[in-house]
């Protein structure tokens, strides 16, 4: 059966995301110092939608910076996990959605559940709003993606001027819209304005590279001097990780004083040497040069390996926020160049 | 099966039951630890590890010495590095700890039933190697196996681990055990030599044959020729790696040697999967 599509006044988001309020935690991109970033709404906050993409992505709503796993005292541990309202993350952009998909089969695999993501990801209501002006440094469409791609969306928003459309993705997202108050039947009208937002931006994009050969070429280039060539100037910042939807990696640690503490994991990354180095002294990824190689290896071939997809959703961010201009598509298109010449 | 009720990250409580200084240097102890509550025991098999935790000092991944035929303990060896050693170091009898698992892989004990089995080890490398020996002797298992061979060496006799136990294994005619240090000193009776000197020498046949080896990198590096020599295809050499861990199962991402975990796909490998796999050792 075909499901309808909505339609929500401009003026009457407010109201919306305080109605969703009542049965969710609500999670939004907010303005605060001049950056956009998604945070917890407050009742009488206010939501901007009129962003083009946060640094931050939103994983941290799912899977937070830093989150207790547990307390102990001297009677034993105790778990920390999120018992909240169920999550709604409001206005993600398509590829922040799909990475949600890549984190899940790292944290709920075949043998382990992750109790801290399932907690906060269970029940969870995705809106994911459509890019009707993509950034020069995206490149979901080479991924699977696009600007108006619905996966992993529960709900997909379209920006039609003065009002939002808001097409049910999901079961959840139908049965979520189909009893929502402020919400119209969307007419065939303004069905055709969303369809043409969809049309020029997917037209905007260019045309993508082929990448069925890049896992294979990768994994013939691992000795090549290009890993010398584009490492030579990271500075091993680690913006590309810490900004990435889909890296997920992190590290545990106690914080303890008098007999009691906690255990907490934090955000971590493969690009500080720290990250591998072992307790004897040898780290088996001793230069810029490993750890680089590792991530992008990590994205393009070993994700891949296990999980028949690449581990990357094209956002951008680390493209936009690398301090000496790292291009990963350029790096991309340098390995098949490379591997091709082979 | 997925672990559905318990939280994965959460340690189960474990009491000292006996701690022993394992080498004359002091840097290793031998841990004997008993389950605070009998439900929370587990099976495991020889080769996998654990996570041990400290409350306010953290987690750290060792391998399990005893073997499953061995009730009513786990053992572990603690080599003293850092943070959490030292702390399992000052450890008294009585106290109790967290422990996670069992975790990871085991030696292919199924794959090498009916055939003979070769342990080559070094240092303080011999912890599941141990376990794998005890299991592969015990009269319910023994039968299932061929020839076993132990060949052992530490550096003097005093960084020798289980010493007195693998003194009485000698004894045995169950598994024939050939220990070497590395220079001559007063008062040692058996072999002297490097590991991979002493391989040569022994000559173990690899027909039928599976080695287990473990031990220090350089130890490995040179002894691998000589098995190679002796006749062992990569796919019958089995090592047992260790890297850097967090979580233990699989998600922290940092023990992966190109796109194997050694916590999930290990850290048992053997030689014809790591010659598939980039170098990152």
């Amino acid at each position: 059966m075909e499901m309808d599509t909505y339609k929500l006044q401009k003026g009457n988001l407010g109201r919306f995301l305080q109605k969703l309020g009542e049965e969710f935690a609500v999670y939004a991109p907010v303005k605060s110092d001049g950056v956009v970033a998604f945070v917890e709404l407050m009742p009488g906050q206010e939501s901007a939608l009129d962003f083009p993409r946060t640094h931050k992505p939103p994983k941290d709503v799912f899977y937070p910076q830093t989150e207790v796993m547990f307390g102990y005292d001297k009677d034993g541990m105790h778990s920390v996990e999120y018992k909240g309202k169920p999550i709604a993350l409001f206005g993600t952009r398509p590829c922040d959605a799909k990475s949600f998909l890549l984190l899940e089969r790292v944290f709920i695999d075949p043998k382990y559940e992750d109790p801290y993501w399932a907690a906060r990801r269970n029940n969870a209501l995705v809106f994911s709003l459509a890019c009707n002006d993509p950034l020069p440094s995206c490149f979901c469409n080479w991924l699977d993606g696009g600007p108006f791609s619905n996966t992993g969306s529960d709900v997909l928003i379209t920006d039609i001027g003065d009002a939002y459309l808001l097409e049910p993705i999901s079961e959840n997202g139908e049965r979520f819209l189909s009893s929502a108050d402020l919400l119209q039947i969307s007419t065939g009208k303004d069905i055709e304005k969303a369809q043409n937002a969809k049309e020029r931006a997917e037209s905007s994009m260019g045309a993508p590279p082929k990448l069925d050969s890049l896992k294979a070429s990768l994994d013939a280039l691992w000795d090549s001097p290009l890993w010398d060539e584009v490492s030579s100037k990271c500075l091993g910042c680690a913006a590309c990780t810490y900004s990435c939807p889909t890296c997920y990696c992190f590290d545990i640690q106690d914080e303890s004083r008098r007999g009691k503490g906690v255990r907490i994991r934090l955000w971590d990354t493969c690009q500080f040497p720290p990250f591998t180095k072992e307790g004897s002294g040898h780290n088996p990824r001793p230069t810029q040069k490993h750890r680089l190689r590792q991530r992008f290896m990590h994205k393009f071939s070993y994700f891949v390996e296990k999980e028949g997809e690449f581990g990357c959703v094209g956002c951008g961010r680390c493209v936009s926020l690398c301090p000496v201009n790292i291009d990963i598509r350029g790096f991309i298109n340098e390995v098949l160049k490379t591997a091709q010449g082979q | 099966m997925r672990q559905m009720v318990k939280n994965v990250y959460m340690p189960i409580p474990l009491r000292v039951k006996k701690i022993w200084v394992e080498s004359d240097d002091k840097t290793l102890r031998t841990f004997d630890l008993e389950f605070v509550n009998e439900a929370d025991a587990f099976d495991y098999m020889p080769g996998q590890f654990c996570q041990l935790s400290i409350p306010g000092k953290g987690e750290a991944p060792f391998g399990i010495a005893s073997s499953p035929t061995e009730k009513g303990f786990l053992r572990f060896t603690v080599n003293r590095v850092r943070v959490v050693t030292t702390a399992l170091h000052y450890l008294e009898e009585g106290e109790v700890i967290g422990i996670r698992g069992p975790l990871g892989n085991c030696y292919p004990v199924e794959e090498f039933r009916g055939k003979n089995v070769v342990i080559v080890s070094g240092g303080f490398a011999l912890t599941t190697l141990r376990s794998l020996a005890v299991y592969l002797c015990d009269p319910a298992n023994r039968g299932d196996y061929g020839d076993i061979t132990l060949i052992y060496g530490a550096r003097r006799p005093g960084l020798m681990i289980y010493r007195e136990e693998l003194e009485e294994w000698e004894k045995k005619d169950d598994i024939s055990v050939h220990l070497t240090i590395d220079e001559q000193v007063k008062g040692w009776d058996k072999l002297v030599g490097f590991v991979p000197t002493v391989t040569k020498e022994i000559a173990p046949s690899s027909e039928d044959a599976w080695v287990m080896l473990c031990g220090p990198p350089i130890m490995i590096q040179y002894t691998l020729p000589v098995l190679t020599e002796l006749g062992f295809p990569p796919e019958r050499i089995y090592t047992s790696l260790e890297r850097r861990m967090k979580c233990g199962i699989g998600k922290c991402g940092r023990c992966n040697i190109g796109p194997k975990y050694v916590c999930l796909d290990g850290p048992v490998f053997s030689f014809a999967e790591l010659e598939k796999i980039p170098e990152e050792i």
